[in-house]
């Protein structure tokens, strides 16, 4: 069950930010999310130092030739999982997921962070939206209820 | 020129080199010509990989084609900017109807000469025309509906429009008519044909309904048309 979605632009500064129940919960994710970047920035800093050649091939000391945008579990409490999935373009995408009976599988994870970037697409061709502004759009955040609700 | 070519290349050329060689070799600036025959062989050279390329892209995408999020980003970063450049939005309302109104007027001849169509007899036929260029421009095909009583007025209907994909107007532009450079392209066209007709837009998705709709209405026919001219 996602508690929380969040989207943080290239320069690490928050553009998106949604809790399931907005109060004051809400500080205790914004703490997670941030502690979540470093984390993300370790992943994406050594898979970049351990090239992975397409072919499966592992090449160390190459330049990031491909790197996967889903990052897969960042860290995890009792409480709760936090995923990471970083765009080409450095945006980054949190979820946060709430420890539940019945665990997520990876493959939903993944379709609910494919659902994010799409949305995130379309809000970028959005000619009034300048990009890395904080994100207001009515679309986005209905994709995102669909995200947080659906599961 | 000649003889400087003749120091370079150390070969001795023809003072008769013609005239395009030397020119290109002044456009190309460091291209070095080895002989008048070497670079007449690279330049044939060139034309095949061009010609063997188009064939290719012929093959992939036909060039005359493009891609309708090009166009539709395209239109969004015109509207955008426009809206950024000036104050006010009814400003930017008039603006885009009198691009559409001179992309209206140059867009008739094509439209003639692609179709070859008679003159139209009444605003009936005159919507039937329409209906078909919105369909060979823009892939769409308008319902046209709600005739007036004598005739002279009526809707076309859109479905969806492909330039507004993707746009969600902000607050601080509620009043803006995104598509209203339609309603200026149908306006310059029946102009070029010497009909003055009024048009624009009643209903737009962007503003929560369902479909667009844009209204027609022949005002009068025009003799010696002159165009206004770009004011």
């Amino acid at each position: 069950m996602a508690v929380c979605v969040a989207v943080i632009g290239k320069d690490n500064g928050p553009m998106y930010f949604r809790t399931r129940q907005s109060g004051v919960e809400e500080l205790q994710y914004h703490f997670i999310v941030s502690s979540a970047l470093d984390i993300i920035e370790e992943r994406v800093q050594s898979s970049g130092k351990s090239g992975i050649l397409p072919g499966g091939v592992s090449n160390p000391g190459a330049l990031e030739i491909t790197r996967e945008l889903y990052l897969g579990a960042l860290t995890a409490q009792e409480e709760y999982k936090v995923y990471g999935y970083m765009t080409n373009t450095k945006i980054k995408f949190v979820i946060v997921i709430e420890e539940s009976s019945t665990p997520l599988r990876e493959n939903d994870i993944r379709t609910m962070f494919r659902k994010l970037h799409g949305a995130f697409c379309d809000l970028m061709s959005n000619p009034f939206y300048s990009p890395g502004s904080e994100i207001r759009s009515k679309r986005f955040h209905d994709v995102v209820n669909s995200i947080v609700a659906g599961q | 020129m000649v003889k400087q070519v003749r120091q370079i290349s150390g070969v001795s050329c023809t003072v008769q080199l013609s005239k395009r060689i030397l020119s290109d070799r002044i456009v190309a600036g460091t291209v070095r010509i080895h002989g008048p025959n070497f670079f007449w062989l690279k330049r044939r050279s060139q034309l095949d990989n061009a010609r063997k390329m188009s064939r290719q892209t012929a093959r992939i995408a036909d060039p005359k084609k493009v891609n309708s999020e090009l166009f539709t980003l395209t239109y969004g970063a015109l509207v955008s900017q426009l809206v950024r450049d000036y104050e006010s939005v009814d400003d930017v309302n008039k603006h885009l109807e009198r691009i559409g109104y001179n992309i209206g007027i140059r867009l008739i001849e094509d439209f003639l000469a692609r179709t070859n169509f008679p003159r139209c007899h009444d605003m009936r036929d005159a919507a039937d025309k329409i209906q078909q260029a919105f369909k060979l421009y823009l892939g769409l095909s308008p319902g046209i509906s709600n005739w007036s009583n004598g005739n002279e007025e009526f809707s076309l209907t859109f479905e969806s429009t492909p330039f507004a994909e993707f746009v969600e107007l902000p607050d601080s532009c509620s009043n803006l008519k995104y598509g209203n450079i339609l309603p200026g392209v149908v306006r310059g066209a029946c102009e070029m044909v010497q009909m003055e007709v009024q048009s624009w837009i009643i209903q737009d998705t962007l503003k929560g309904d369902n479909i667009t709709e844009l209204r027609i209405r022949f005002i009068k026919k025009l003799e010696d048309a002159i165009p206004a001219g770009e004011d």
